[in-house]
C-alpha cells in the first residue's frame, strides 16, 4: 500500500493523472460524438420529434444502393475527392521537398524566400479561395485579363469540366506547400553534416548524396507530411465550395460538401451522419494502410 | 515490438483528429453549443405579474406591451450593408418601447438555420428569429416555430395589410407561423445607352419584344447580329443578356416556370418541374444561348455582372440587391423594370423574410412572448417596413408600395408589380427541390443532358429526398 502513499514517479497513479486531462477531452470531444453519431445514423433523427424512429442500418444500405440520390452523389464526390488527393499530394510532397532543398543552402535572401513560400499558409481558406476565384474567374479574372492583354484567347476555368480543378489544385498548392516545406527544412537541419563529408570522401556526387543520405533520413518527415497531406486533401471543402461551388454540374463537389448538403439543404441529418461515419472509416483504413506501408520503410531507412 | 508499441498512440491520434474535424463539420447542428445571447434569456426570472396586455390599438398603436421590463434575443442574417439599417430599426423600437430591450445579433443565415431545430428542441432558441423563405416551410412543418395564428388575430394584424403572396407562404396546414417584413425579387435591369445604340426605344414587356431587342443588342466584331449571314458567335462584342449558372439561372428559370403556370411541386408537394411548363422554361433558357445566340453559353456570375457593368449587355435579370453596384457602374444609363412576360405571363422569383417566435421550453415567460409578438407586429407594420426599404428591400405591404414617401425609391415601379412575384415557400423541402432544379437546368445549359431527361432526373432525385424528409417529419 506504501506505493500509493506519495505522488512520486514510483506511484503508478501518476502516469494516469498525467493522462487524465487529455482522456477527458478525448472522451467528450471524440468518443461521445462518435457514439452519438452511430446512434443518430441508426435512427431517423428529427430533433423536434418526441421519439426517434429506429431504422437500423437503413441509411447505410441506401448509401450502397445506387438507385438512391445519396449513393450516387456521395460516391461520385468521393471519387472526385480521391482524384483531387491523387493529384495534389504528390505535388505537395515533391514540390515541398524541392523548395526545402533549394532554401536549405546558404543563398542570398534565403530568409526572404522562406517567408514568401510560408506566408500563404497563414491565410484562412476563405481568403485563399476568394483570391483564387478572382484570379481564375471566367473573362474578368486576373489570369484571363492577362491572357487577353497578350492576345491569347480566354480560358473558362470555372465553367468547364476538368478545367475547374486547375484553380482548386494550383490554389491549394500555393496555400499549403510552404507548411510542408517548413517541415522538411526542420528535418534537413537535423541531418548531421559529417554524413555528407564522409560521402564526399567516398566520391558521392550530388545525386548520390541525396539518394543515399538525404532522402532516407527524411523518411520519418516524409511519412508525417504524406499522412497529414492525404488526410487534409480528403477533407477538401472550402476550396471547392468557394472557388467553384462544386461546379460545373457538381464535378468539383467534394465528399464533405455532399455531407453538408445532405444535412442542411436536404435536412437529412441521419443520412448525413451515416455518410460521415463511412467517410471517417475510409480515412481510418487509409491512414492505417499508409502508415503500415511507410513505417516499414522508415524503420529500414533510419536503421 | 518496440517499434509497434511506439507507433500505436500516434496513428490513431491523427485519425481521431480527422474524425473530430469531420464530425464537427458534418453534424455541426448537434455538437455546437448554443451561441451567445441565449444565456441572458434563460437567466431572466419568469414574471409572476399580470399577463401583459396585447394592446388593442391595431398595428399603429404606439406601444402594445405594458408588462414589466424584459430582454429579448433576436437573431437575423442581415450581415451586409443592411445590418446597420436593421440596428437603427431596433433602436427606434426601443425608444417607443422602454420596457422591451432587444439584443439583436447578425449571424449568417445558414449558421442560424443549421442549429435552430436543435436549439428549439432544447428550449435554447432566441426569442425572435428572422427566417427566410427557403427555410420557413421546414421550420413550420418540423415544429420549430410557434403557431401565431390566434396571436396575430389578437394583435389586430389583418391579412389584407400584406400582399397576399407573402402571407400564404408563412402558413402550414392553415396555421400562420410568422409575419413578413422584408422582400426581395429578381428584376430586369437594362442599359439605356446600349439599347439606344441598338435602336430599341421601349423596354420589352413580352417574349417577342424581348427576343427582338436582345438580338438587336447582340453584335459580333463585324457589327452583325444573330441570324445575319456570317454572324460570328465566337467574337461577340455585346450581348442581349447573360444568364449565369447555377443559382441565378435557376432563379430566373423559376420565374419562367411560374410564368408558364407551372411550379416546382404539385398540389401533393411532390416535385413536378418536369411538367410541360418546366420544359418550356428550360427550353427558353437553353435557346437563349443555343439557337437565339443572344446569351453566351454556360457563363458564370462574374461574367454576367462584369458584362453588364462594363456596358456590354442590354438586359440583366437578377436580384434587387445588385442595384447599388449597377448604379455605380452605369449611372444614369441604368433602368429597372419587372421581368417581361417570357413564357406566357409576367412572373418573377421573389424572396421574403418573416419574423418568427421559435418554440420555447415549458414555463417560458409569458411577458417575453407578449413582448416578442409586439416586436413582430411593429416590424411588419407600415412605418418599420417603409424604413426597412432603405436597405434595398422591397415592401411587403401595399400601403408602403403606394406611399408617397416610397415613390422616389428606384424600385417603386417594380413594387407596383409585387403581386406578380412568386415565392418558393410554404412547404418543407424548398431548399432540396431548388438544388435539384438548379442542377437539372445546369446540366441542360451545359448540354450534358437533353431538356426532358434532365428535368425528369432532377424530379426523381428531389422526390427521393422528399420521401425521406416526409418520413423524418412524420408527414
Amino acid at each position: 500500500m506504501r506505493r500509493f502513499a506519495s505522488l512520486d514517479s514510483a506511484n503508478p497513479l501518476v502516469a494516469y493523472l498525467f493522462l487524465l486531462p487529455h482522456a477527458v477531452l478525448f472522451a467528450v470531444f471524440v468518443v461521445y460524438p462518435i457514439v452519438s453519431g452511430i446512434s443518430l445514423s441508426l435512427h431517423r433523427y428529427n430533433p423536434l420529434a418526441k421519439d426517434q424512429a429506429f431504422v437500423g442500418p437503413l441509411f447505410y444500405q441506401r448509401l450502397f444502393d445506387f438507385s438512391t440520390p445519396e449513393a450516387v452523389n456521395f460516391w461520385r464526390s468521393m471519387a472526385q475527392t480521391a482524384f483531387f488527393t491523387a493529384v495534389v499530394v504528390p505535388i505537395l510532397i515533391a514540390l515541398a521537398l524541392f523548395l526545402a532543398l533549394l532554401l536549405q543552402r546558404p543563398i542570398l535572401g534565403r530568409g526572404v524566400f522562406r517567408t514568401i513560400f510560408f506566408v500563404p499558409t497563414v491565410l484562412s481558406v476563405s481568403v485563399m479561395a476568394i483570391l483564387w476565384r478572382w484570379m481564375s474567374a471566367d473573362q474578368f479574372g486576373l489570369v484571363n485579363i492577362a491572357l487577353r492583354d497578350i492576345g491569347l484567347p480566354s480560358i473558362s476555368f470555372i465553367s468547364r469540366e476538368w478545367l475547374a480543378w486547375i484553380p482548386i489544385i494550383v490554389g491549394t498548392t500555393w496555400w499549403t506547400v510552404g507548411f510542408n516545406m517548413t517541415l522538411y527544412l526542420a528535418a534537413l537541419a537535423s541531418i548531421p553534416e559529417n554524413y555528407y563529408e564522409a560521402a564526399e570522401l567516398d566520391g558521392a556526387g550530388a545525386w548520390g548524396r541525396f539518394r543515399f543520405i538525404t532522402f532516407p533520413l527524411l523518411m520519418p518527415a516524409t511519412l508525417f507530411v504524406a499522412i497529414t497531406t492525404v488526410l487534409a486533401s480528403l477533407q477538401l471543402y472550402g476550396q471547392s465550395q468557394l472557388i467553384t461551388n462544386g461546379g460545373p454540374t457538381r464535378t468539383t463537389q467534394s465528399g464533405m460538401m455532399v455531407i453538408t448538403e445532405q444535412a442542411f439543404t436536404n435536412h437529412q441529418l441521419s443520412s448525413a451522419t451515416a455518410m460521415s461515419l463511412v467517410f471517417g472509416l475510409l480515412l481510418v483504413v487509409l491512414a492505417a494502410f499508409q502508415f503500415r506501408l511507410m513505417s516499414g520503410r522508415v524503420r529500414a531507412a533510419v536503421r | 515490438m518496440q517499434a509497434r508499441a511506439g507507433r500505436v498512440p500516434r496513428a490513431p491520434g491523427l485519425v481521431w483528429l480527422t474524425l473530430v474535424a469531420l464530425l464537427s463539420s458534418a453534424c455541426g447542428g448537434t455538437a455546437a453549443p448554443s451561441s451567445a445571447g441565449t444565456a441572458a434569456t434563460s437567466a431572466a426570472p419568469a414574471s409572476a405579474g399580470a399577463p401583459a396586455s396585447e394592446g388593442p390599438g391595431g398595428s399603429q398603436a404606439p406601444a402594445g406591451y405594458t408588462g414589466p421590463k424584459v430582454t429579448l434575443t433576436y437573431a437575423h442574417g442581415f450581415t451586409g450593408p443592411d445590418g446597420p439599417i436593421m440596428q437603427v430599426l431596433v433602436n427606434t423600437f426601443k425608444q417607443s418601447h422602454p420596457n422591451i430591450a432587444i439584443e439583436a445579433s447578425a449571424v449568417p443565415w445558414g449558421d442560424t438555420f443549421a442549429t435552430l431545430a436543435e436549439r428549439a428542441a432544447a428550449g435554447q432558441a432566441p426569442d425572435l428569429v428572422a427566417v427566410t423563405e427557403d427555410q420557413i416551410g421546414y421550420f413550420m412543418a418540423s415544429g420549430a416555430l410557434q403557431d401565431l395564428t390566434d396571436d396575430i388575430a389578437a394583435l389586430g394584424v389583418k391579412e389584407s395589410e400584406f400582399f397576399p403572396n407573402f402571407v400564404s407562404v408563412v402558413k402550414w396546414k392553415d396555421r400562420q407561423y410568422g409575419l413578413p417584413f422584408s422582400s426581395a425579387a429578381f428584376v430586369m435591369y437594362y442599359n439605356k445607352k446600349l439599347m439606344n445604340t441598338a435602336g430599341i426605344s421601349a423596354v420589352p414587356e413580352t417574349h417577342d419584344d424581348f427576343l427582338a431587342a436582345a438580338k438587336a443588342c447582340t453584335t459580333d466584331g463585324a457589327g452583325k447580329h444573330p441570324g445575319d449571314a456570317g454572324f460570328d458567335a465566337a467574337s461577340t462584342a455585346t450581348w442581349g443578356t447573360v444568364v449565369p449558372l447555377p443559382w441565378v439561372g435557376g432563379t430566373v428559370g423559376y420565374g419562367l416556370l411560374r410564368g408558364a403556370d407551372g411550379d416546382l411541386v404539385d398540389t401533393d408537394l411532390n416535385a413536378s418541374f418536369n411538367s410541360a411548363a418546366g420544359q418550356k422554361a428550360a427550353q427558353f433558357l437553353l435557346d437563349l444561348s443555343k439557337t437565339d445566340q443572344v446569351s453566351p453559353p454556360a457563363p458564370t456570375e462574374e461574367v454576367e455582372v462584369g458584362t453588364f457593368q462594363s456596358g456590354k449587355s442590354c438586359f440583366d435579370i437578377t436580384g434587387v440587391w445588385k442595384l447599388t453596384d449597377y448604379r455605380n457602374a452605369l449611372k444614369a444609363d441604368l433602368g429597372v423594370a419587372f421581368q417581361p412576360e417570357l413564357t406566357g405571363k409576367q412572373a418573377a422569383w421573389g424572396a421574403a423574410v418573416f419574423m418568427t417566435l421559435p418554440k420555447q421550453a415549458d414555463g417560458y415567460d409569458p411577458n417575453k412572448r407578449a413582448a416578442a409578438l409586439e416586436f413582430s407586429r411593429w416590424m411588419a407594420g407600415h412605418d418599420a417596413v417603409l424604413s426597412w426599404t432603405e436597405s434595398g428591400a422591397l415592401p411587403v405591404r401595399p400601403d408602403v408600395a403606394s406611399d408617397p414617401a416610397y415613390a422616389s425609391n428606384i424600385m417603386a415601379p417594380v413594387a407596383a408589380s409585387l403581386d406578380k412575384i412568386f415565392i418558393p415557400a410554404g412547404w418543407p423541402w424548398v431548399s432540396a427541390v431548388r438544388t435539384s432544379w438548379d442542377a437539372a437546368l445546369e446540366r441542360i445549359m451545359q448540354q450534358k443532358e437533353p431538356v426532358e431527361q434532365s428535368l425528369t432526373d432532377g424530379v426523381k432525385e428531389a422526390n427521393d429526398n422528399i420521401t425521406q424528409q416526409r418520413a423524418a417529419l412524420g408527414l
